[in-house]
């Protein structure tokens, strides 16, 4: 029972996670790309947003003291009034987006935003071009100049329709926003054509996913990642706004299954289908862990499947045994593939 | 370090009086910083806690180029005539941040002071100036206006943030900063409320 000061903090939690605090550290620099997230999220949700033009969000850490600062308009935090739209597409701001300021230059598109970018000296800046239209972000973390990595995230207006708690449709739309070929926005492959991932394809995806689900869908719930347990780490956690009952939270654990590793080269060994076999059911037997320390409602193996076939593990009864709720999604990397997956009558394959 | 992440979290330039509603922040909220206070005592007054040290240390980094001082003007209050200004780093000021944050004993108070300067951001305007007036420490109904505050580490202040990790049963689902920008929040909501029984 909850004494009337619980109540009240817990009444404060509750609206501090629906005002979308961001889970990263002051100083950490994905907080910028959280927080035009959010106002992008919020832009859409506004309704008169797929008619905006493109806005392009530079990261400045200290702006009164930018060179040209007196040539930036005052368009003060875009936190609050995350809905209106800037009066000019080029946005220099705080990582928090509490001082935001712009510039008059009528609407560009990407590629005249990052010649703009350029001249006023700010390519090294962390960078987000927001496109409405497309419902699409990309993001440049080290700047335009900063290298070639990049991430994108697609939001679309049906996903409005998607029940929040049906994790199975969210995760389906996420694959098919993510990964889909050759749509797709997710950048895990390292080759296509011989179906290599990067090395760090889970991280990629774990964070594709933690921020979708954050920011288009499970707004009324607690998303966090990389939960802590005594016997691991949990990749996604969904809480319910109850703090006493678990019984409606969900835990999802991903895996990424491979044919080859990501330095495989002609001739050199490859991950049977028995091995990958086993490391599907040690993925269902760690859910199952998780889902048994954090008395969590329900449980989730999704395995992002990158083998060279589409074939069936057959892990079905290991995943029922266990009470694991197993999805397997592969990942298209070739119109061939696509269609292949299109006839499929039950694709992405589900237990 | 606080004025430098005041200015990274958007509060730059920042007012005298709200600085000093950091500094009461960061010294009453310490703990969950794990870092040392700097004051626990403080004298309670109308307008909001004021540093006699920590402004001096202001002006000398005024003087030193390392921050900036902008729109000076006098106020008027109850308990007397009170000097305000409004504070900015400067690019030299940055360039010491930057060095300091590669010594390990500072990195945890600049990080430290960003949070702080983060939690703050996320107040309404309106409402940022009169958050420490509602905070448990600052207004002990033990002491009345123009007396000593002593608080220990484990404040009343403190022990409220801490209610927020144990309403949460996965611990690493509210950090310890987390707390403090509840805290916040929780203060925020309670002037609000105030306000509204008025």
């Amino acid at each position: 029972m909850q004494t009337p000061l619980e109540k009240h903090l817990f009444r404060t939690i509750y609206h501090g996670v629906m005002e979308g605090r961001s889970p990263y550290g002051a100083t950490d620099p994905r907080l910028f790309f959280d927080e035009v997230g959010l106002f992008f999220s919020a832009l859409m949700n506004g309704g008169s947003a797929p008619a905006a033009g493109t806005f392009a969000f530079v990261g400045s850490e200290q702006p009164h003291l930018e060179a040209d600062f007196d040539q930036w308009k005052l368009i003060g935090s875009l936190r609050k009034d995350a809905p209106k739209l800037p009066d000019g597409p080029l946005i220099l701001c705080t990582s928090n987006l509490k001082l935001a300021l712009c510039r008059h230059d009528g609407q560009m598109t990407v590629p005249q935003l990052e010649a703009r970018i350029r001249e006023y000296g700010l390519s090294d800046r962390p960078t987000a071009f927001v496109i409405p239209s497309q419902a699409v972000i990309i993001a440049h973390p080290y700047g335009l100049d900063g290298g070639e990595e990049r991430s994108a995230i697609a939001r679309i207006p049906e996903l409005q329709g998607i029940d929040p708690n049906d994790i199975s449709a969210c995760i389906e739309k996420f694959h098919e926003l993510h990964t889909l070929y050759p749509s797709g926005v997710g950048a895990v492959w390292i080759n296509a054509g011989k179906r290599l991932v990067e090395r760090n394809a889970e991280r990629s995806i774990r964070d594709d996913l933690y921020k979708f689900l954050r920011w288009q869908i499970l707004r009324s719930r607690f998303v966090t990642r990389e939960v802590q347990l005594t016997n691991g780490r949990i990749d996604i956690y969904i809480s319910a706004n109850s703090s006493d009952d678990a019984a409606d939270d969900k835990l999802i654990e991903l895996k990424v299954l491979r044919t080859r590793p990501s330095t495989w080269t002609e001739g050199k060994k490859q991950h049977s289908d028995d091995n990958v076999k086993k490391y599907v059911v040690r993925g269902i037997h760690q859910a199952r862990r998780y889902k048994d320390e954090t008395k969590a409602g329900s449980a989730y193996l999704c395995c992002f499947d990158a083998r060279v076939n589409n074939n069936d593990l057959k892990v079905d009864r290991a995943a029922t045994e266990q009470a694991i709720i197993y999805r397997r999604y592969f990942m298209e990397s070739s119109a061939k593939d696509a269609a292949d997956e299109a006839a499929s009558s039950k694709a992405p394959s589900a237990v | 370090m606080l004025i430098e992440g005041a200015g990274r979290m958007g509060l730059s330039p920042i007012s005298k009086r709200r600085l000093h509603h950091l500094v009461f922040i960061a010294n009453a909220l310490a703990e969950l910083g794990m870092v040392e206070a700097i004051d626990e005592r403080i004298v309670r007054f109308e307008r909001g806690p004021y540093y006699p040290d920590a402004q001096w240390h202001l002006d000398r980094l005024v003087g030193q180029g390392l921050a900036a001082v902008q729109n000076i003007r006098y106020e008027s209050y109850r308990d007397g005539r009170w000097l305000e200004a409004d504070y900015s780093i400067t690019s030299r000021g940055i360039q010491v941040t930057e060095q300091l944050r590669l010594l390990d004993e500072y990195r945890t108070i600049y990080k430290y002071g960003c949070e702080i300067a983060r939690a703050f951001a996320e107040l309404e305007d309106t409402w940022a100036d009169k958050v420490v007036p509602t905070d448990l420490t600052y207004r002990d109904p033990l002491c009345s206006d123009e007396t000593l505050i002593i608080f220990a580490r484990d404040n009343q202040s403190t022990s409220t943030a801490r209610k927020f990790g144990a309403l949460v049963y996965i611990r690493e689902l509210c950090t310890n900063f987390d707390q403090l920008a509840l805290y916040l929040a929780y203060l925020e909501r309670v002037g609000l409320q105030r306000a509204a029984g008025e």
